[in-house]
């Protein structure tokens, strides 16, 4: 299988709640190729929050996020669940 | 904008904001604060249609996880359906929640699931041993049986508080195939213990691995000291290696061996086994056990020892019986021929044995055997055999002799021997014996003629007063031939009717007239007889004289009817009896038959028997003369004074008549020993009460004695010889006509 696209939506500066509408958008509007697994978004943001309310928004979603520090702040990475990969 | 559209406006995006906060709440996240969103990027970024659609994908994902769900639902439904164990949920009152399609079947009759679904399961199930274990503290185990099947129960109490569970879960397995299969192991390590034979299992490297009890009992080894040694340990080398190679090979391509086999046990004895070996295969054909059966078979070789010896040995002397004789007599021919040598035969037959048998009993009789055998042992060499061959009859077989006269020697010293007294419980008894000897190859030269000719020898010396030894020469075989060619003329005579009776007169000097007869049997031949001397004992040897007895009586007793019938008064007819007849059952009953059958009283009859018959068995011969006399038959003693007097059994025994024999009248008057003799036998028969009959009278002179003693009847040649049947009626009819 092809390895799937990365969308990358830097919101570094913003906090949450707007970090997590951000998301949500972003994770909506690309919702069918997340599912499919043909792209992940990856999420950087500053907001420490946000490595919270984002993967718990994303798991009820039924997608897989993680979230690891990165120098600049968090980098969140959203992909289609693992049990739903082929 | 008006203050009233302004004022709707804010209305507005306070009622969004509150709206984007409970979405956001449900979304998990923190509520929007102006300070963080103003209302114009809020109203930019349409919070709520972001989280509309988010939510339109927690939907579907939702959804998605459900069917998910329900499948694996499913599936658990029937993996559970399928599976062997019976499964049963309960909750915390113990109703039935779920079970799978094997606990209906075994619990519940294999009804619906549904039927019992949602009910207590004391009220559906019957099964106490099952409810009983409700609620388990933690995991608890029950096995239990239900319609003759095992089962095992696992019951796991889960949430809930400690003590408490929220639910049980039953897991059943039936193990009705497990004890099944346990009590066959059990069955089977009894068997196996327990059997009489040893058992020894070895890997298929040969080495033990398992050993039962008669195993150790039958090696005396411990099973810990086998366990991984190997069977070479009970190697006992009296087999070479063929005798392995051959047991291996029957192993290898027939997968088992069976045989005798000699092991060495752990004292060092050597011990005869029966042995089977098997080999136990894997499914892929390599050999994985050998098994080894081993059964002692000391005692059956101990038997088949003893039996052998038995075959062959007399039992109650322990010396070689008949079979073995002969074959040790067949050796020494053989051996005689090849070294040109001699050897003797000796038949030794005991005398008077019979006598102190029959007196004494069999136990006497038994010891008195093992006795002589000792004795006779006791005088052979090695090489020599004696074995034991009748009741008292031995027979040695001295090998190598030198002379005849060194058999003559060894018999008399057999002879001494046996004539040193027997002591048995405070008796002293003699008996004696009479042998007779051939001599290799002078008087045959094989075993039957060499035993035959022994055993005529030996009848010579019987005949010639016992108590001694005889060669076997030809003359005695001639004589012997002639014996039995007479005695099968004899029995022929018999069979043919052709014994005739002559009646010699017995008369009453008194009187003046015939009043009796003795019946003398006579056998003719061509113009003659056979002398009575020389063929009586041979009847008596063969036994034909009880036929010819039985002849006698009925002879005798007819014609004495007919005399009778012709009215010629004749008051008796005296017959001999021998012991054989006396002895033999029936004797008294069948002359008292006869004499019913030709209508005579008993007093018609008197039988003649000498003292030595009465001395051999008085007692025997005491309870026949009873019988007789209560049927009136007279009895006499005949040849009284020749063979052993006991004047005791005279007082004794019912007895009518003593019959004076021939040897003391012929002497008389002239004789004066003779005459004394005479008169007192006539004397002791007045005194008892008895008659007196004198024999062989041939002169007036011995008359006028006999009569001057007080004797009244008489026989003899002064009267008449004896007559043919004929003669004698003529004679008494002659008597009656001229009235004397």
């Amino acid at each position: 299988m092809d390895e799937p696209k990365t969308i990358t939506l830097d919101i570094r500066g913003q906090i949450c709640p707007s970090c997590l509408l951000l998301a949500l958008r972003e994770a909506n509007r690309n919702a069918e190729a997340l599912r499919a697994g043909a792209c992940d978004v990856v999420v950087l943001t500053d907001d420490h929050q946000a490595t919270t309310t984002i993967p718990a928004a994303m798991g009820k979603m039924g997608f897989a996020a993680t979230a690891e520090r990165i120098v600049q702040g968090y980098r969140i990475h959203i992909r289609r669940a693992r049990e739903e990969r082929g | 904008m008006s203050s009233q559209a302004a004022q709707d406006h804010q209305d507005a995006l306070r009622y969004i904001r509150a709206k984007v906060d409970q979405l956001l709440t449900l979304m998990g996240t923190l509520p929007l604060r102006p300070e963080e969103l103003d209302d114009a990027t809020l109203l930019e970024i349409d919070p709520i249609g972001i989280v509309a659609d988010a939510f339109a994908q927690v939907i579907a994902h939702l959804n998605d996880t459900n069917r998910a769900l329900a499948t694996a639902r499913d599936e658990i439904r029937a993996i559970l359906d399928a599976m062997g164990a019976g499964l049963l949920v309960l909750d915390q009152g113990g109703v039935i929640e779920d079970l799978n399609r094997q606990a209906c079947n075994w619990f519940f009759g294999g009804v619906d699931a549904n039927e019992v679904r949602a009910r207590p399961l004391r009220d559906v199930c019957t099964c106490c041993q099952l409810t009983a274990a409700l609620p388990p503290q933690g995991t608890a185990e029950r096995e239990f049986t239900l319609d003759a099947r095992h089962f095992h129960a696992v019951l796991t109490g889960i949430g809930g508080q400690a003590g408490q569970p929220e639910k049980t879960v039953v897991l059943v397995t039936d193990i009705t195939r497990r004890k099944a299969i346990e009590a066959e192991l059990r069955l089977y390590a009894e068997t196996f213990n327990h059997t009489a034979e040893g058992i020894l299992i070895s890997d298929h490297e040969n080495r033990v691995v398992q050993v039962n009890e008669a195993f150790c009992r039958i090696t005396g080894y411990s099973r810990t000291e086998l366990i991984g040694r190997t069977p070479r340990t009970f190697k006992s080398g009296l087999h070479n290696k063929a005798f392995y190679e051959a047991m291996w090979c029957s192993i290898r391509e027939r997968g088992h061996w069976q045989g005798e086999i000699f092991d060495r046990v752990r004292n060092g004895n050597i011990i005869p086994l029966l042995q089977t070996i098997s080999v136990v295969r894997d499914p892929g054909g390599r050999i994985t056990h050998y098994i080894s059966v081993i059964t002692d078979i000391t005692a059956l070789k101990e038997t088949q020892t003893r039996l052998d010896f038995l075959a062959h040995h007399d039992v109650l002397t322990e010396l070689p019986n008949r079979l073995l004789l002969n074959d040790r007599l067949e050796q020494a021919i053989a051996r005689a021929q090849r070294e040109h040598s001699s050897f003797a035969v000796l038949f030794v037959d005991l005398d008077r044995f019979k006598t102190i048998n029959d007196s004494l009993g069999h136990h006497v009789g038994d010891r008195i055997l093992m006795e002589v055998a000792k004795r006779l042992r006791g005088l052979l060499r090695r090489a020599d055999t004696v074995g034991r061959v009748g009741g008292d009859e031995f027979v040695i077989l001295a090998e190598r002799i030198a002379s005849p006269e060194a058999a003559e020697h060894l018999a008399d010293k057999v002879v001494d021997a046996l004539r040193r007294p027997f002591h048995h419980a405070d008796r002293v008894l003699h008996i004696g014996c009479s042998i007779g000897i051939t001599v290799y190859p002078d008087d045959g030269v094989d075993a039957i003629t060499l035993l035959k000719n022994a055993d005529t020898a030996m009848y010579r010396v019987k005949e010639t007063g016992r108590d001694g030894h005889f060669r076997f020469n030809h003359e005695l075989s001639a004589a012997v031939d002639e014996k039995l060619t007479l005695e099968n003329a004899l029995r022929q005579a018999v069979d043919a009717g052709r014994l005739v009776l002559h009646y010699q007169p017995i008369v009453d000097l008194a009187a003046g007239r015939i009043v009796a007869a003795e019946a003398l049997l006579r056998w003719p031949v061509g113009n003659g007889f056979v002398p009575p001397d020389k063929f009586i004992p041979i009847a008596e040897e063969s036994k034909l004289i009880i036929p010819i007895g039985a002849q006698v009586a009925v002879m005798a007793l007819a014609q004495l009817a007919k005399l009778r019938a012709l009215g010629l008064p004749l008051e008796y007819v005296s017959i001999n009896a021998s012991g054989l007849q006396i002895f033999t059952p029936g004797f008294a009953a069948g002359l008292i038959a006869e004499l019913a059958r030709q209508g005579l009283p008993g007093h018609c009859l008197q039988v003649e028997l000498t003292e030595n018959v009465l001395m051999r068995d008085m007692h025997a011969c005491g309870a026949v003369f009873e019988e007789l006399r209560r049927h009136g038959v007279r009895i006499a003693i005949d040849d009284f004074g020749t063979g052993y007097s006991s004047l005791a059994y005279l007082s004794r025994l019912p007895i009518d008549a003593l019959k004076l024999d021939r040897s003391f009248v012929r002497d008389i008057p002239g004789d004066p020993n003779d005459c004394a003799i005479a008169r007192a036998v006539v004397g002791l028969a007045d005194s008892l009460g008895l008659e007196a009959i004198a024999e062989g009278i041939e002169t007036a002179a011995q008359e006028t004695a006999l009569l001057n003693f007080g004797c009244r009847k008489v026989q003899g040649f002064l009267y008449s010889r004896p007559l043919t049947p004929e003669m004698f009626t003529a004679r008494l009819q002659a008597e009656c006509a001229t009235g004397t």
